[in-house]
């Protein structure tokens, strides 16, 4: 294993075969739709020079994950790097940027899976990037821009973006049936609590180390002259409804597990294809099977359409304010 | 830390990118989708992947090897043994302990670790018959942003080197605090650990900054004009195309023999 130093003992990479189809795609299709927006935000903000840039500094986070401090018992603190990212770059470059990591890690070292890549992207990249804006950018606003608003917000920062995207995990997981909800949420977020307090830890260290060295990095970021409120609600939403659906899930079963068993168990054999979302069987479809596809497609579509709606609205409301 | 390819003179080794991308991503998307008792399919998707490494002459050992990586991760699944649904088989340990063991719960985690550990062989079996600049340059043919192409591109170039620059540091440090003692309950000790390692990645990342200038700097004295060279439009050949068609085909027979015969 010794090719793989970075390599999580955590199953924050998920790897194929642990989230089901369905999940997969629909996370690849939340991803790819965010991952759009943040293209077009980086195309027209962005210069030819910040190509060189995003590139260099992907392969700086990728060899960072390396660094690494030893806790007790074989564990150790060691970065993810979202939060820094989003510091230095801004939310959406950062998005890039950390996709760009998770897919060079699924591709050619097999950690996290191809079909789960979307998935993992969506934790990793995205909950964990707009969760760092967010958090980041509330706390800069109320301990003003002193040092030490830096180094205290960039450990909320850094822990809640760990935090939040372990419970973005647990809950693929127990969505496919994959993992118990009452077991895998309460286990998944009391670790990643613990390994957020030393990605807090290195990133203040970090903060520090670059505010002294090259404070102008820091400056730009969070500063109230250009929050990107999209991320900002964003960011503020995903960890509203991940903190208040995980403990729900994991204290209900009979909720988010509801999912899983219809999903997973109930059906045996030959049924559990046909059986993907099996209470949501179309009326007038008599097909089983072809309900259920139709059933699918009416679910991504949904999704979709909320949130192209909520980017409109959010379009339409920064257009406003630049008249 | 190395790219995993290995290098043969196969004709696996010669087929187009696209081609192993998009099979790979059939043959996923097809054993996520098997009943979770379809094991004539796994058997016939174990020997499709044996057979693979065979021809492709990486040998099955390098990859049996390398799919062993998915085993810590299996630890998430395994609740299921316990805290599956019914019907529960007791055990009994010791005098009035028993262990509950949920079959339902059982099968699906033996189901879930055959399909993942089946689903990293054929990745490992993609990275080690292609080059990661060849799956790069896939992906720009298959029209993935160009924003993305050309910041993997880059990053890839650079990874060795950033790599090789975090390992410096790495033994920068233990040459220098060698190795310390001190109990690991001791707070003050650990946070002074963490920001010595935090100050660690703030100067790697000023250096990639650095470089990262020193990069654009090179590449407008090349004539960089905002885009890297784009990949060649080619279009599949007929003998690419007949191997991806035939690829999908086996792939789907196994998952219809284990829609039918499993379970």
């Amino acid at each position: 294993m010794s090719h793989f130093p970075f390599l999580s003992p955590l199953p924050m990479h998920i790897p194929d075969g642990f989230l089901s189809i369905l999940v997969s795609i629909l996370f690849w299709v939340l991803s790819i739709i965010i991952l759009g927006f943040a293209l077009r935000k980086t195309n027209q903000t962005i210069g030819e020079r910040q190509i060189p840039l995003m590139g260099v500094l992907a392969a700086a986070i990728f060899a960072g994950q390396m660094l690494n401090f030893s806790i007790t018992g074989g564990t150790s603190g060691h970065l993810l790097g979202a939060t820094l990212a989003t510091i230095i770059l801004g939310p959406w470059a950062a998005i890039l940027v950390m996709t760009s990591v998770v897919a060079v890690q699924a591709l050619v070292f097999q950690d996290g899976g191809i079909l789960t890549l979307g998935a993992n992207i969506f934790n990793m990249a995205i909950v964990g990037v707009f969760v760092s804006y967010a958090v980041y950018t509330i706390s800069m606003r109320y301990l003003r821009n002193s040092k030490w608003g830096t180094v205290v917000s960039g450990f909320l920062a850094a822990w809640s973006s760990i935090f939040i995207a372990s419970l973005s995990c647990s809950l693929q997981l127990t969505i496919s049936g994959t993992s118990p909800a009452n077991i895998v949420i309460p286990a998944m977020g009391a670790i990643h609590a613990l390994i957020g307090i030393g990605e807090g830890l290195i990133t203040t260290g970090a903060l520090v180390f670059i505010s002294s060295a090259r404070k102008d990095l820091l400056q730009n970021a969070g500063s109230a002259a250009e929050v990107s409120k999209g991320v900002l609600g964003g960011g503020v939403l995903l960890a509203l409804v991940l903190t208040v659906l995980a403990p729900l899930a994991s204290s209900h079963p009979d909720g988010l597990e509801w999912v899983a068993e219809q999903h997973g168990f109930l059906a045996n054999a030959r049924d559990a294809f046909y059986q993907i979302i099996p209470d949501y069987i179309f009326p007038g479809i008599s097909n089983p099977a072809l309900a259920t596809i139709a059933a699918g497609i009416m679910g991504v579509v949904i999704v979709f359409g909320v949130a192209w709606g909520l980017a409109r609205v959010n379009k339409a409301g920064r257009g406003q304010k630049s008249i | 830390m190395h790219e995993f390819y290995v290098k043969r003179p196969s004709a696996i080794h010669q087929i187009d990118a696209r081609v192993k991308l998009i099979f790979i991503l059939v043959f996923i998307i097809f054993a996520g989708l098997l009943p979770d008792e379809a094991w004539a399919a796994y058997i016939l998707d174990l020997s499709l992947i044996l057979s693979l490494a065979l021809a492709s002459q990486v040998g099955y050992r390098v990859v049996f090897k390398r799919s062993l990586l998915v085993l810590p991760i299996l630890l998430a699944a395994l609740p299921l043994i316990f805290f599956g649904p019914k019907p529960h088989i007791s055990i009994e340990l010791v005098h009035d302990i028993e262990l509950n063991i949920s079959q339902p719960g059982s099968t699906r985690f033996l189901a879930i670790t055959v399909k993942s550990w089946l689903c990293i062989q054929a990745a490992v079996l993609l990275a080690a018959t292609t080059q990661f600049t060849d799956i790069v340059t896939a992906m720009k043919q298959l029209r993935v942003p160009v924003i993305f192409t050309s910041i993997i591109d880059l990053m890839w170039r650079y990874l060795f080197i950033m790599i090789e620059e975090a390992q410096c540091l790495l033994r920068a440090r233990s040459s220098r605090s060698a190795h310390d003692h001190r109990s690991p309950f001791n707070l003050r000790f650990l946070i002074w650990q963490a920001r010595m390692t935090g100050g660690m990645a703030g100067s790697l990342f000023l250096r990639s900054l650095e470089r990262s200038d020193r990069v654009y700097a090179a590449m407008l004295s090349r004539g960089y004009c905002g885009e890297l060279l784009p990949a060649e439009r080619l279009p599949l050949s007929k003998e690419n195309w007949k191997i991806l068609g035939g690829g999908i085909w086996v792939a789907g027979l196994i998952f219809l023999i284990g829609l039918l015969a499993g379970g």
